[in-house]
């Protein structure tokens, strides 16, 4: 059977003509619901194949029919392997992957200049949506704690809870990639909730850090070293993805765009991960505003 | 105390079935502590520190999910490990715990159940019609749960199953009782005369419960979808429904149950009930009186009404008048007395749609600017559910809400986020909570909110207020959840609980109008 893509990762492009010039293959990792994702070890890449509904995320290819990807699941299992025979095709097994005619999207965020009146302002939408519809369970209660002196702990407090508090007290005193590695692989779910605060915190410096102050920082600080092995593996290519500026659609388009269902729309990702992201945003814009005070002064 | 640690290797379960064990461990008795977690480096420190960890939690690697319990005794966590091997391995297992053979396919079905007449379908919508048509071309009626059906496709299957003599209840039907058997959701009612047909979940369940409650008992209930009175769909399950229990010898008094329907649709379906020997009664929410009774059936205004003018059609001498009681009233006053200047308006967050619906219909009259996210009128309409200025009547099943998450009947999490959000709130007069007891709800439904409803009134009593709530359960005294635990959990706590949902209503409005009769 053939799997035909309907969109891709611009950056998958290269990638895989690169696998494919070094003889290099794909072994299946995960199979989840509605993603199996697929592990190259040259270069160290992982390919994310997806229903047609699934939030894009870099180096994510969407099928063009949740039927035929469904029909490709049930055949695979974990350890199968992918070959990259020809341009825009992979095969396993007696099927294909179909991927030349594809439409590309990008997942790089491009830095701007944000004056500190509009940081102000996206903070309040973040902090004031935060405090309605954020999730407990991860990173919210100690946020919240952390931001606003009247929040009361709401939900039982979780084991993370006073962890968090201290990381974020500990952040705000050295705003570093050394204090982010204490969040890498701590939390709940797949994604761990400190990789989802630290993808959220990243993708706003990634659009106004624009001398690169805090972004470089963290980028020296926070190898892969400090990633690889101490958070599963999606997480630790999920924060890979992030440190050299490729995020989800959803985090593009909060930071990047102006609509309001964008912070819904990150919110509602996953269990708890897409609250924990947004309170990495509000983190970050808080951080860079007093970085622009501090400048006036 | 003991703990005891499960790590599986390789783990592929989403965040959200995750959560979701969490808190379901974690509510059992006898648990002081779970974590579900994967065996990251940082969590296995934070786990020692904790003193959960052990040598098995210290040697998974990070794709590896651990699961760490601390209980009283060996016995209770003996039991939480069976529960969670069920939770994480049941749609593993060849078979499930009756020994019976899962399959793949229809076909396969069919071959191992040969006898069977009824296929129930949960399967995502894009696969759910085609699924549903295999069902009745084998001569199967259908119930089916699934949602995301096309208007084009529910039409062409009924009108299919119309031809062929057949059923289809949905889709986006979850409840129904077929022969004493309860489908999906449902309740344990008492074998009777009354047989309904409901184009609405809770709302079939409310009336139901309530003919059992008082006594009585019903035939069939028989879900049609919720988007069987639309324009485009034409009543036809409904007239369907009407058509077989006219027909059915056990079946006396005949309820039709539905939020409102389009005018032309419930022009057709009164017409047919007209034409009905054994008395109708018709309960469209919001409907019309005049053109119900100019019909000749019998028109109730609520859900309770339904149920109490059911028994009297089925048996005169039935004494089914509701009253509230001069004991209700010291009660309210009391909550009333304690109320601050600040505290004005009813916070309703429902499990149920109709019940959110009916809420709606009986707060209308009593509160000024009564909004919610189920409302038909523009001025009634929520456009932000976050909105907490008013009195809000919000339906946490809908899909806003439930989009990748399970519904709070089954997993009350996000209720429970919004009820600590609004104890905190200085203008919250009274929360108004339902809960729905059955087949297919949690085994506890009370007990998973309790922690939060004491929390609640802790929170406002901080701040200098005081947090009535009203509640209503919706079960039966057969419900395998134990209706009266359920009511004692929440009497224990300074929880109201009414019996009716109109009646809960009610009893809301007259709080926040700081008012008695």
């Amino acid at each position: 059977m053939e799997l035909q893509i309907e969109f891709l990762d611009r950056n998958l492009i290269s990638r895989l003509k690169q696998a494919r010039e070094l003889g290099v293959v794909g072994y299946v990792v995960n199979i989840f619901n509605t993603v199996i994702n697929i592990e190259l070890t040259s270069p160290s890449l992982l390919i994310t194949l997806s229903k047609k509904d699934v939030t894009v995320a870099p180096y994510m290819m969407a099928a063009s029919s949740d039927v035929a990807f469904d029909k490709l699941k049930a055949k695979l299992d974990i350890g199968d392997t992918f070959r990259f025979k020809t341009d825009g095709e992979m095969i396993i097994n007696e099927d294909k992957v179909i991927y030349g005619d594809s439409k590309l999207f990008s997942s790089l965020i491009e830095t701007v200049h944000c004056n500190e009146n509009d940081l102000q302002v996206k903070k309040r939408e973040v902090d004031n949506y935060l405090e309605t519809r954020g999730h407990y369970g991860g990173l919210l209660n100690a946020y919240l704690a952390q931001s606003h002196k009247e929040h009361h702990l709401s939900i039982s407090l979780s084991i993370y809870d006073n962890y968090f508090q201290q990381l974020l007290k500990q952040l705000r005193k050295d705003f570093s990639g050394e204090s982010l590695k204490q969040f890498v692989g701590l939390g709940v779910g797949l994604t761990p909730s400190g990789d989802d605060f630290i993808v959220g915190l990243l993708s706003v410096l990634s659009r106004y850090d624009t001398s690169g102050k805090w972004l470089n920082g963290i980028r020296n600080e926070l190898k892969s070293s400090h990633i690889d092995k101490k958070t599963t593996r999606v997480s630790s290519y999920m924060i890979q993805y992030a440190l050299d500026g490729y995020f989800n659609a959803a985090l593009i388009e909060l930071v990047c765009g102006k609509k309001v269902e964008s912070l819904a729309i990150v919110n509602s990702i996953g269990s708890t991960s897409g609250t924990d992201m947004l309170t990495g945003v509000g983190f970050g814009l808080d951080r860079l505003i007093t970085s622009q005070k501090e400048r006036v002064i | 105390m003991n703990t005891r640690v499960l790590i599986e290797k390789n783990a592929y379960h989403d965040s959200v079935s995750l959560m979701s064990l969490s808190g379901k461990v974690l509510s059992q008795e006898g648990v002081h502590d779970a974590v579900v977690s994967m065996a990251t480096e940082m969590n296995k420190e934070l786990l020692n520190n904790v003193g959960m960890g052990t040598e098995e939690s210290q040697s998974a690697t990070e794709n590896d999910l651990i699961i760490a319990v601390k209980a009283d005794s060996d016995d209770i966590l003996d039991e939480v490990f069976s529960f969670i091997d069920e939770q994480l391995n049941s749609k593993k297992l060849g078979k499930n715990k009756r020994g019976n053979e899962a399959v793949t396919t229809l076909n396969a079905a069919l071959k191992a159940v040969p006898d069977a007449n009824l296929a129930v379908i949960s399967v995502p919508g894009e696969y759910a019609a085609r699924e549903a048509r295999l069902a009745l071309d084998n001569g199967l009626n259908v119930m089916l749960f699934s949602d995301n059906v096309s208007v084009e496709e529910e039409r062409a299957l009924k009108e299919k199953a119309v031809e062929k003599n057949l059923l289809v209840m949905g889709p986006d039907c979850g409840t129904a009782m077929i022969n004493g058997k309860g489908l999906c959701f449902a309740n344990s009612v008492k074998k009777g005369g009354i047989g309904l047909v409901a184009a609405s979940g809770t709302g079939l369940q409310e009336v139901a419960v309530q003919i059992d409650r008082m006594g009585y008992g019903i035939t069939h209930a028989i879900g049609t979808g919720g988007r069987d009175l639309h324009e485009k769909i034409g009543g036809i399950m409904m007239l369907e429904g009407l058509k077989r229990l006219d027909e059915d010898d056990e079946t006396k008094v005949i309820t039709l149950i539905s939020k409102p329907p389009s005018k032309s649709v419930q022009d057709k379906i009164l017409a047919e009930a007209a034409k009905v020997e054994k008395p109708v009664i018709v309960c469209f929410l919001d409907g019309d009186r005049k053109e119900v009774e100019e019909s000749g059936a019998a028109f109730a205004s609520n859900l309770i009404e339904a149920a109490q003018l059911s028994i009297s059609a089925l048996d005169e001498s039935a004494d089914v008048v509701d009253e509230t009681d001069g004991q209700l009233q010291e009660v309210l006053k009391g909550e009333i007395h304690k109320l601050t200047d600040t505290q004005k308006y009813i916070k309703g967050l429902f499990c149920g749609g109709t019940l959110t619906a009916e809420a709606l219909s009986v707060l209308r009259d009593e509160v000024k600017g009564v909004k919610s996210n189920v409302a038909k009128k523009e001025e009634e309409k929520l456009s932000d559910t976050a909105t907490s200025d008013t009195h809000i009547l919000l339906d946490m099943g809908d899909d806003e809400f439930t989009k990748g998450k399970p519904h709070p009947m089954i997993e009350p999490n996000l209720r429970n986020e919004r009820i600590l959000k609004e104890a905190e709130n200085p203008n919250t007069a009274v929360l108004l909570l339902d809960f729905e007891l059955g087949y297919g709800s949690h085994p506890d439904p009370v007990g998973q909110s309790i922690d939060t409803l004491v929390q609640a009134k802790e929170i406002a009593e901080k701040a200098g207020r005081y947090l009535p709530i009203i509640s209503y359960i919706c079960g039966t005294s057969s419900d395998i959840q134990n209706l009266k635990d359920q009511e004692d959990k929440l009497d224990n706590i300074g929880v109201i609980t009414l019996d009716s949902n109109a009646q809960a209503s009610k009893a809301a409005g007259l709080i926040a109008n700081k008012e008695v009769l």
